[in-house]
């Protein structure tokens, strides 16, 4: 497999620049991978790339701010695929949109259906609206569908959008159509995926016992409302520090009891909301042992740096919102970090409303505050 | 808040620190806390309890651990366990190092039960009983032992005094029956495995009977207490002396042969004869009739032998009592003895089969106060397979000497009272006395008087109809059960009569405390009386004697018309014998009686 990953300008694209790869190729690419700024030159972008490549699967989401091989851009980025084995009568790709209503999960027709054909290809991409699907939810069904020990390696990533969200973003798109509230499903066939989760968070607190949750929100730890037990680490000269941002260096890490929930990483999102209880972009349920943990730029930036990968023939990096944030002025650092361990590999992504990726044990899990890098290689179907 | 983004981090760090550490503050305080329960706990159970490092050093005690070995714990941590938990090594039991390093070994608790002994460190000793278990870490690494252990020198000395009365008797001491069986059997089987004799010695005192009787059973407890401690101390020290029952004594004289244990057992006979037991204002001679058996690879098993000690002891009283008889297999005595056998098992063939029937004699009333109505003596006979008819004479000695006696009268009452309520009416009006022989055996008999009892009230025939007849030695002998069973059965109008009066006479004054309604004098004064002035006076004697204490008189073994005259002329109440009435069939003398009566 060869890919190539395209910075692009900003506002409307220039044809020339994708042509001109396309070109250099020798064929048209076998798949098309977009993250783009979610602005009003959306529509007329992917038009763009439909006339360019009109029998070729595109699909992608908005994102505030994306990676370009080595670097951040905040103007959308294309990244080409060539298969070198492409084999026309058996694709090696298929591209499935699951809309939904209201936040609501798919039937679970749908899903029983989605975890069969996951269980038949060698990986999967998923990209989900990142403010109105419930991706958490639709993991949490599929790992009750897929065989024990299946093992599939997943990843992907939660569209993003700049706050506040008053106007439309964080949204699907394949082809030229536009999806809000859906989840694309990208199975691959001939390609393998390996996943690394990247965090950079060292523990620093006791570990606690949630004693009431429900979906995303806090309520209890220890019996304790969870803004009062909050307060006693945020308050600082008698004032509480800036929430959510000062917790963004202080994340939630879930210690289990239940293995598929060892590990995870939540961000806070909303502090006292709804009044004395807090809201997490991930979930927290009554039972899950959890502690803060505490990195900084440098943590995440030295992780970065420390990672260890194989060369491979593409790389798709979904970060976190999250770390973005608390690497502040060294946001571009972690990406040019990374880039450096693939041997040259072509690499997009973006800093994420949430990760997707696999627990130690090949569960599927729900990240946050993470990096999750996928790395894809082409094998013999 | 005006603090840049790094002072605010390093702020909220300093509260997780400060959180952080009271979190473990909290937590070392409930360690503490639970350390303290755990050696509160340890200290406050009952047990001993003593721990060591892997290196067998002792590294705790609890209190009780404290006092049962003597070292208080900050003496003996650090020190080897063997010198702070000293056992003693009573039966080659394993010492305590070789039981840690066991412990190790097997990965598992050792329960230790067996007779161990713990010297405290003044050397006084515990019996113990002790668990070792390993400790472990939390990786499972061995890093130490525990022991916990209990005094249970209490319970031990109990569990031998239990095991000391289940083989011993309680009154004398010695050894019990059962325990001697073993000892016997033992015995025996050494005979037949290294061609080696021993001896049995069997004995019964003589006149334990008359002493328990007369005198008490606290009496006859402290003769038998007196006897066995003559019996030891005349014993060698390997003889094992056994009280076998009652007044019986057995004595296993091993590796002995006949002759040495005739020596040795006369030298405790000639003490016995030298002894007189007294109790309070009375003085008693004891005597013992002894049997001796050689035991050898000749005999089949234990109960064998005791057979023939039990014949050898029989002869010795055939021969006139207080003697020792060596067991002698072509002996006259043990043939008649064989003889006896052969009996007992007809007797008990016939008490299944039916075998025995009973007959009437009545008795003919001579004097004014003599009553008018049916008056007879039920007889018991026996009747072989082929229809021969045995009189008592012929099996009651074996029946009374192999313990058949309680069986053959209960059988007499039983079918007594049945042909009684069988015959038409108006027999039972018409019967003023059924007189019924009981043995001086059924008189020892505690549920003999709750049988008749029973049988009176369920044949629904009167008690005032019914008269028991005990000899006159058996009501001696057996004086305080006669007197428990007159008084009883008087209160249901039953009547009772003293057989064969006269024979065993020493005093009247027993009589006093007997509630008898008839003397029945002995035969052998009635028969000659005519010719014999003597027998004449003795039975006018009794007689007189009689009718002072408000007794009727009744003259056996009538076979003259001359005796009934003289009879009537003494003034004797009935007159009984084959002249007068021979014996028939009760169920049909009975109704003959009674029809001649009307």
């Amino acid at each position: 497999m060869r890919s190539r990953t395209i910075h692009l300008p900003g506002g409307a694209f220039p044809p020339e620049t994708l042509s001109a790869a396309s070109r250099d190729a020798g064929r048209a690419p076998d798949f098309v991978l977009a993250f783009l700024p979610p602005d009003p030159h959306l529509a007329a972008n992917l038009s763009t790339l439909g006339r360019l490549w009109p029998d070729v699967p595109r699909f992608g989401c908005e994102a505030v701010t994306q990676f370009a091989d080595a670097e951040r851009t905040g103007n959308g980025t294309v990244q080409l695929f060539w298969f070198d084995h492409p084999h026309p009568a058996a694709p090696r790709i298929e591209v499935e949109v699951i809309q939904t209503d209201h936040g609501e999960l798919p039937p679970a027709g749908r899903i029983d259906d989605l975890a069969r054909r996951l269980t038949a290809a060698d990986g999967a991409l998923l990209l989900a609206d990142g403010l109105r699907f419930p991706a958490e939810r639709l993991l949490a069904e599929l790992r009750g569908r897929l065989p024990p020990d299946a093992r599939i390696p997943v990843a992907g990533g939660l569209a993003s959008q700049r706050e506040p969200v008053t106007r439309p973003g964080a949204r699907v798109f394949f082809q030229e159509e536009v999806f809000p509230a859906a989840c694309l499903a990208v199975l691959l066939h001939g390609v393998s995926l390996t996943v690394q989760v990247v965090r950079g968070w060292t523990p620093a607190s006791p570990v606690y016992r949630v004693t009431r949750a429900a979906g995303n929100v806090l309520y209890e730890i220890d019996g304790e409302p969870a803004v009062e037990w909050f307060r006693r680490f945020f308050t600082v000269e008698g004032q509480l520090a800036p929430m959510p941002e000062s917790a963004y260096r202080f994340p939630l890490v879930l210690e289990g009891p239940r293995p598929e929930r060892q590990g995870l990483y939540r961000s806070l999102r909303f502090f006292d909301q709804p009044p004395g209880a807090l809201t997490f972009w991930g979930s927290i349920e009554a039972g899950d042992h959890v502690r803060l943990a505490i990195g900084n730029d440098a943590s995440l930036v030295a992780t970065a740096g420390a990672l260890q990968a194989a060369a491979p023939d593409a790389a798709i990096l979904y970060s976190c919102v999250g770390r973005e944030a608390v690497l502040g002025d060294r946001a571009s650092e972690e990406v040019a970090a990374i880039h450096p361990a693939l041997g040259g590999a072509a690499l997009s992504g973006f800093f994420t409303f949430g990760e997707i990726g696999p627990t130690p044990e090949g569960d599927l899990a729900f990240y946050n505050h993470t990096a999750v890098l996928v790395l894809l290689r082409e094998v013999d179907s | 808040m005006t603090t840049t983004p790094l002072e605010l981090d390093n702020a909220i760090l300093r509260n997780l620190l400060a959180q952080t550490t009271r979190a473990y503050e909290q937590k070392l305080a409930e360690l503490h806390a639970q350390k303290e329960f755990a050696q509160v706990t340890l200290a406050s159970i009952g047990d001993g309890v003593l721990a060591t490092g892997a290196d067998g050093k002792v590294r705790y005690l609890n209190l009780v651990a404290e006092n049962l070995t003597g070292w208080s714990a900050a003496e003996a941590v650090g020190r080897p366990l063997s010198e702070v938990f000293h056992l003693v090594d009573e039966t080659g039991a394993e010492g305590v190092d070789s039981l840690l390093r066991r412990c190790r070994e097997e990965g598992r608790s050792l329960r230790l039960v067996e007779r161990i002994t713990l010297e405290r460190r003044d050397g006084r000793r515990y019996a113990i009983e002790s668990t070792c278990s390993p400790i472990r870490d939390g990786d499972g690494a061995h890093i130490g032992t525990v022991l916990v252990f209990q005094d249970v020198s209490d319970k031990r000395l109990m569990a031998l005094q239990l095991a000391h009365q289940a083989t011993h008797d309680e009154l004398t001491g010695l050894h019990n029956r059962q325990a001697f069986d073993t000892q016997l059997q033992r015995a025996l089987e050494e005979t037949r495995r290294d061609d080696v004799t021993h001896v049995l010695c069997y004995m019964d005192l003589d006149q334990f009977k008359l002493i328990n009787d007369t005198c008490g059973h606290q009496a006859g407890d402290e003769l038998l207490r007196r006897v066995a401690s003559l019996l030891q101390d005349s014993l060698r020290a390997n003889d094992l002396a056994a009280r076998l029952g009652g007044d019986e004594f057995g004595v296993l004289l091993p590796h002995c042969s006949p002759a040495e244990a005739e020596r040795q057992i006369t030298g405790f006979h000639r003490s016995l004869q030298g002894f007189r037991f007294t109790w309070r204002d009375k003085s008693f001679p004891v005597g013992a009739s002894i049997g001796l058996v050689a035991i050898n690879r000749e005999w089949k098993t234990v109960a064998h032998l005791l057979s023939a000690a039990d014949h050898a002891c029989y002869a010795a009283k055939e021969k006139g009592r207080n003697r020792i008889q060596l067991y002698q297999e072509n002996d006259a005595t043990f043939i008649r003895r064989h003889g006896e056998m052969n009996w007992v098992l007809r007797i008990q063939q016939n008490l299944e089969q039916d075998g025995f029937c009973l007959f009437a004699q009545s008795l003919q009333p001579l004097s004014p106060r003599a009553a008018r109505g049916v008056y007879f003596e039920v007889l018991l006979r026996m009747v072989d397979l082929d229809g021969r008819i045995h009189l008592p004479g012929d099996f009651l000695r074996a029946a009374e000497r192999y313990g058949l006696m309680p069986s053959i009268d209960r059988w007499v009452v039983r079918r007594s009272l049945e042909t009684l309520v069988k015959q038409p009416p108006p027999f039972l009006d018409l019967l003023h006395t059924c007189s019924i022989n009981l043995s001086a055996f059924s008189l020892g008999d505690e549920s003999f008087l709750d049988f008749l009892e029973g049988e009176i009230a369920d044949s629904g025939v009167a008690g005032s109809k019914l008269c028991f007849e005990i000899t006159e030695t058996a009501a001696i002998e057996n004086l305080g059960q006669a007197e428990k069973l007159f008084s009883r059965l008087a209160d249901r109008g039953v009547r009772f009569a003293l057989d064969d009066f006269g024979t065993g006479m020493s005093s009247y004054g027993y009589l006093k405390d007997l509630p008898v309604s008839y003397l029945k004098i002995d035969g052998k004064f009635i028969k000659d009386m005519v010719t014999d002035t003597l027998d004449r006076a003795m039975v006018d004697s009794i007689n007189q004697v009689a009718h002072v204490m408000g007794l009727q008189t009744v003259a056996e073994g009538v076979c003259s018309h001359e005796l009934v005259e003289q009879l009537r002329d003494l003034g004797v109440d009935y007159a009984q014998g084959n002249w007068i009435s021979p014996p028939r069939p009760l169920g049909e003398a009975a109704p003959a009686r009674a029809r001649a009566a009307v």
